[in-house]
């Protein structure tokens, strides 16, 4: 993953929560920060601000049907998460992303590996 | 029999202001709205000087989120990461134009209302996008690259925003393009297909956008808010500017019956081609000739009728007397109707300069005057004939004409009337 100053190159004015929480996972690589990054990026793309924050819904939230997330927006924080964990996530494995767990556990295992 | 069509809103992201009544005070006070630019700092043949720069907005940046817009505006953040940096001014630019013309979402979101746009997209995030994908070597390129940068940025984007049910269409002929847009959104609601069509031209005003055409030696490499003098001796080429401008248009019938206020009405339209040269006007000013004949034609109008003419004039050597050429031929049995090319205030705004114009027309229309030539110290000997008044003048008529031109030789004129009349 890139160092955090380079993070915050690439995220101009993103949340300052957002950039905090990549610099925790940076240094400490616990999940529960990797989870604030992900959830708080789409929190960011979403019309509104979620009433609680995204990374505390269960496991099971769909991220299409219950967040009301498009496959465009979605395609859109795997590119920022890409950029940012050097990580290629497949079109495949895209489309297999249907809840906020699923999300979580791959990325999760992507970068333990 | 063809319907009658209404203009019943403005909207206005411009260089001489960002609302209707700033717009009028600058046209009447010959207020310009061209200020110094800085691209290339430091380089020592710095292109480009002055262009007619956007207040209230910095778009700047190729950042969504350090975009600044005006407090007036609530826009929906997930509907800007998708714009180009002239879609914000475009989305603003219409939501001024629906709220003045009074139309709620049911009217807007409806199989009635249909939407033209006209820009020439966003070179600014389409090099980006580019270059992101170049460095890659095509493996990485951003979702929204597309949808944000090519030419139909502004349909893909209001079209959404708006819930457009419609026609939805973009229209590129250059800076004939919003012309265009306006006479063809009239053609649909005079033949019945739509009741009403938002038109939206926009434009960015940055290196991107506008230094390519320094490369043509079209733009004034002059410095200082008068570097835009249509008409004048003076004159070297053209001054860049963007922004957006939103017209409503409705057929007259629906207008009335919601009882909606008529800014002005929009009678008729003509365009012919030069059949000459990718982008210089034909000598003789054929091309435009035959749109204005063209349009009176129309809309069943004799020259004599006509008011005010807002002309094309970029304050180019050879476009400048082209267009006087085609004056002076539609128009030999009244060579005094008054003339002027605002864009000595506001710049050329390329796609949106069309709709930019006609909404000028409208609002000189409704607010009974006629604009200066502004910038005009020492004519050009070839314009001398053509009456270029250099105060405001009462307006003293009921009819209007709005000229474009386009490479490629297309010529568009709009003629609007006095809602009042």
């Amino acid at each position: 993953m890139i160092p955090p100053s380079e993070a915050a190159e690439k995220l101009p004015g993103y949340p300052e929560e957002v950039l905090q929480a990549y610099a925790d996972y940076y240094r400490e690589r616990r999940s529960h920060d990797l989870d604030r990054v992900v959830f708080g990026l789409i929190a960011f793309l979403l019309p509104e601000p979620p009433e609680r924050p995204l990374h505390e819904l269960p496991d099971s939230t769909d991220l299409r049907a219950d967040l009301q997330i498009d496959s465009i927006t979605i395609a859109e924080v795997v590119f920022i998460i890409e950029d940012l964990f050097d990580l290629k996530i497949s079109n495949d494995t895209l489309m297999s992303l249907q809840t906020t767990g699923d999300l979580k556990n791959h990325l999760r295992k992507e970068l333990a590996g | 029999m063809q319907r009658e069509v209404a203009v019943t809103g403005l909207g206005w992201v411009t260089s001489i202001g960002c609302d209707g009544a700033s717009v009028l005070h600058s046209l009447r006070h010959s207020r310009s709205g061209i200020r110094p630019v800085d691209w290339f700092p430091g380089a020592e043949d710095n292109p480009v000087k002055v262009a007619g720069t956007v207040p209230e907005f910095d778009v700047s940046s190729h950042a969504w989120p350090l975009w600044k817009y005006p407090g007036q505006y609530t826009l929906r953040r997930d509907a800007l990461r998708s714009l180009p940096p002239h879609g914000i001014y475009a989305l603003c630019a219409t939501l001024q134009a629906l709220e003045d013309a009074g139309l709620a979402e049911s009217e807007i979101s409806s199989p009635r209302t249909g939407l033209f746009c006209a820009s020439a997209g966003s070179p600014m995030l389409m090099r980006r996008h580019l270059s992101q994908i170049d460095a890659s070597s095509g493996a990485r390129g951003h979702p929204l690259g597309v949808v944000s940068s090519i030419s139909g940025t502004l349909n893909f984007n209001l079209g959404a925003y708006f819930k457009i049910k419609g026609a939805n269409m973009g229209v590129v002929s250059a800076c004939a393009s919003s012309s265009h847009a306006v006479a063809y959104a009239m053609e649909e609601i005079r033949s019945g297909r739509q009741e009403r069509m938002i038109v939206v031209g926009a434009e960015e005003v940055n290196a991107e956008t506008l230094v390519p055409f320094a490369a043509m030696r079209a733009l004034s490499p002059s410095a200082g808010p008068d570097a835009s003098c249509p008409f004048d001796r003076r004159r070297d080429g053209f001054v860049g500017t963007g922004g957006a401008v939103t017209l409503i248009l409705e057929s007259t019938a629906l207008a009335h019956s919601r009882s909606a206020r008529l800014r002005a009405l929009a009678r008729g339209w003509g365009q012919a081609s030069d059949g000459h040269n990718i982008a210089i006007s034909r000598e003789d000013g054929d091309g435009l000739a035959r749109a204005m004949e063209n349009a009176l034609a129309d809309a069943a109008l004799a020259p004599r009728d006509i008011a005010y003419i807002n002309a094309h004039a970029t304050s180019t050597p050879v476009g400048d007397l082209s267009e006087t050429r085609a004056l002076a031929r539609v128009f030999a049995d009244h060579p005094d109707v008054p003339v002027s090319s605002t864009k000595a205030l506001t710049g050329h705004a390329l796609s949106m300069a069309g709709a930019l114009e006609a909404a000028v027309t409208c609002l000189c229309l409704e607010d009974s005057f006629i604009p200066p030539q502004a910038h005009l110290r020492e004519p050009d000997p070839g314009c001398a004939k053509l009456h270029l008044p250099t105060a405001p003048l009462a307006l003293g008529g009921e009819y209007a004409l709005s000229n474009s031109s386009g490479f490629g030789g297309s010529n568009v004129t709009l003629v609007f009337r006095r809602a009042d009349a």
